[in-house]
């Protein structure tokens, strides 16, 4: 067969290059029905650099045979941003590789993915994960590309150059960006779902825990009251004890962090890692200090930064309701140690929308002794001493606070969690009909592709 | 007077705890089933030194075996 040069001058603004002259290769291959051993590429190599990246040079050679024309006629123009085509058609072809149907293949913007993927199979030979990575610096989507990889292992190794096979092959190909976009959609979906599931939980539990929360707040409430008259003393004996002991030698203070034991609750637990630092950093040093992880979460970033500060740590605080009983063990362990402050840092509950971290100073067992005579307007058992009572009251105002605080913090766990899940799940159906779009895209891109390779290959058999 | 349980080394909580425990089961089955349950729990307390969890205690409420006898 006597084959006739045309030539094309493709001018395109884009990095759309070669999955262009793979579309028009690809009508010549259909149209012919024979390995297209008759058109080349020359390509500015700045453009092919800027492409790519690392576009190898002898990829060239796989994309497309060594040409079979005179090499005078092979003049590669070089355009500043574009590429020349040449194309050689047999007698008779009208010498424009133009589609029929008018879609418009020469146009810039008007590769698809699934395309550049196609002239990246054929640039890396077999080798998928070259393929790959070519198919992602062709594309400049190099996230999408990962997944195409080892589907295109098993259609890459045997295909030949135009054996029905490789036909055949081809058109699997040609549907794999789509199975990779669905079953993404599947799986945001399925996510979706997850998301919404917990929000339902946390929102049920939030009930639950909110009405232990509410039912523990008058006693906190109420102790605090009792003691708000110790505020004013307190301040007053910290003042005389700093003249006293200037350097603080003999304060050392307890931070009891309460954090929670699960994740996905939004920033709840950060905010009190935050805060506990914050506080480490206002102190800078000065007083001794410990800290008391109760709950899970806190602990991996607080041991990162104030390990040695760590002498204790509850883990599954949260699993069931918290009790009193539960909140005793934590308060008797903060008994046994000798801490002049205890300062609790939890999350209040404010509404299911805000939660704000607040730090709770314990009055201190030796203040309170110290300052009794404020309580003398009160009466005490004649048969006890009043100091014993202030004993018990102090541990009693312990396990309270801290009972009270860890119903706050797990009512705002729970908040949290419920409106961090609300707009997962929300971001996870904004993203599934993105999805949707791109899949109806590359089904349709497909579809016109195919429609018109059928259409120029009945035009050149007729 | 110093109480007796103090004396004996019984913190305040600890026995309010157990005064609590000890009237929930003198209480009648009706009443019983109605009065605050306790709820079982089990968490894990670990004791730190120079950054490193050094030993770890298993937590349960105390008396839960006979509570759960008397449900």
């Amino acid at each position: 067969m006597q084959y006739r040069c045309t030539v094309q001058y493709i001018w395109l603004q884009f990095c759309e290059v070669w999955p262009m002259c793979h579309t028009v290769w690809g009508l010549v291959t259909t149209a012919f029905q024979t390995p297209c051993k008759s058109l080349t590429v020359a390509s500015s190599i700045a453009l092919a650099r800027r492409c790519s990246g690392p576009l190898p040079a002898p990829s060239l050679g796989h994309l497309l045979p060594r040409p079979a024309i005179a090499p005078e006629r092979r003049s590669a123009r070089r355009l500043n941003h574009g590429c020349l085509l040449i194309a050689v058609t047999p007698p008779g072809h009208p010498g424009e590789l133009r589609s029929p149907s008018g879609c418009s293949l020469y146009g810039p913007g008007t590769m698809t993915s699934r395309v550049a993927l196609k002239v990246a199979m054929r640039a890396a030979g077999n080798s998928p994960g070259a393929a790959g990575a070519l198919g992602a610096s062709l594309s400049g989507r190099g996230s999408l590309w990962a997944p195409v990889a080892p589907a295109m292992a098993s259609v890459g190794t045997s295909r030949g150059q135009s054996s029905p096979t490789a036909v055949a092959m081809e058109e699997q190909v040609r549907w794999v960006n789509l199975k990779v976009v669905r079953e993404r959609m599947k799986t945001v979906s399925n996510i979706g779902k997850i998301c919404k599931a917990m929000k339902l939980v946390a929102a049920a539990k939030l009930r639950g825990v909110q009405s232990l929360q509410q039912a523990s707040r008058p006693f906190a409430v109420g102790m605090g009251d009792f003691f708000s008259k110790m505020d004013e003393l307190e301040a007053a004996t910290t003042a005389e004890a700093s003249k006293k002991d200037p350097t603080g030698d003999k304060k050392k203070q307890l931070i009891i962090a309460v954090t929670s034991d699960r994740g996905l609750c939004g920033g709840v637990n950060a905010v009190i890692v935050k805060e506990v630092k914050l506080m480490m950093a206002e102190d800078e040093g000065r007083t001794p200090t410990g800290i008391m992880l109760v709950g899970d979460k806190g602990r991996e970033p607080m041991r990162r930064v104030h390990g040695d500060e760590i002498v204790v740590s509850f883990k599954d605080v949260f699993k069931a309701p918290v009790t009193f009983p539960q909140v005793c063990m934590i308060a008797e362990d903060v008994l046994s140690r000798s801490y002049t402050d205890v300062i609790l840092v939890y999350n209040r509950f404010k509404s299911a929308m805000e939660q704000e971290p607040v730090r709770k100073p314990i009055v201190g067992l030796s203040t309170l002794l110290e300052s009794a005579s404020v309580f003398d307007e009160y009466e005490f058992d004649s048969d006890m001493d009043s100091a014993q009572v202030f004993v018990d009251l102090f541990e009693f105002q312990l396990a309270t606070q801290l009972y009270n605080a860890l119903l706050e913090n797990a009512t705002s766990e729970q908040a949290a969690r419920m409106s961090a899940m609300d707009n997962a799940s929300r971001n996870s159906t904004d993203m599934h009909a993105k999805l949707a779009l791109t899949a109806n895209r590359v089904r349709q891109a497909g579809i016109t592709t195919e429609l018109s390779e059928i259409v120029a290959g009945a035009a050149s058999v007729s | 007077m110093v109480q007796y349980w103090r004396a004996a080394g019984v913190s305040y909580l600890r026995y309010s705890n157990l005064c609590a425990d000890a009237l929930r089961s003198a209480l009648k089955p009706a009443a019983a089933k109605k009065g605050a349950a306790k709820t079982p729990f089990s968490m894990t307390k670990s004791t730190w030194e120079a950054g490193k969890p050094v030993a770890r205690v298993q937590l349960e409420p105390a008396g839960m075996e006979t509570a759960a006898v008397g449900k």
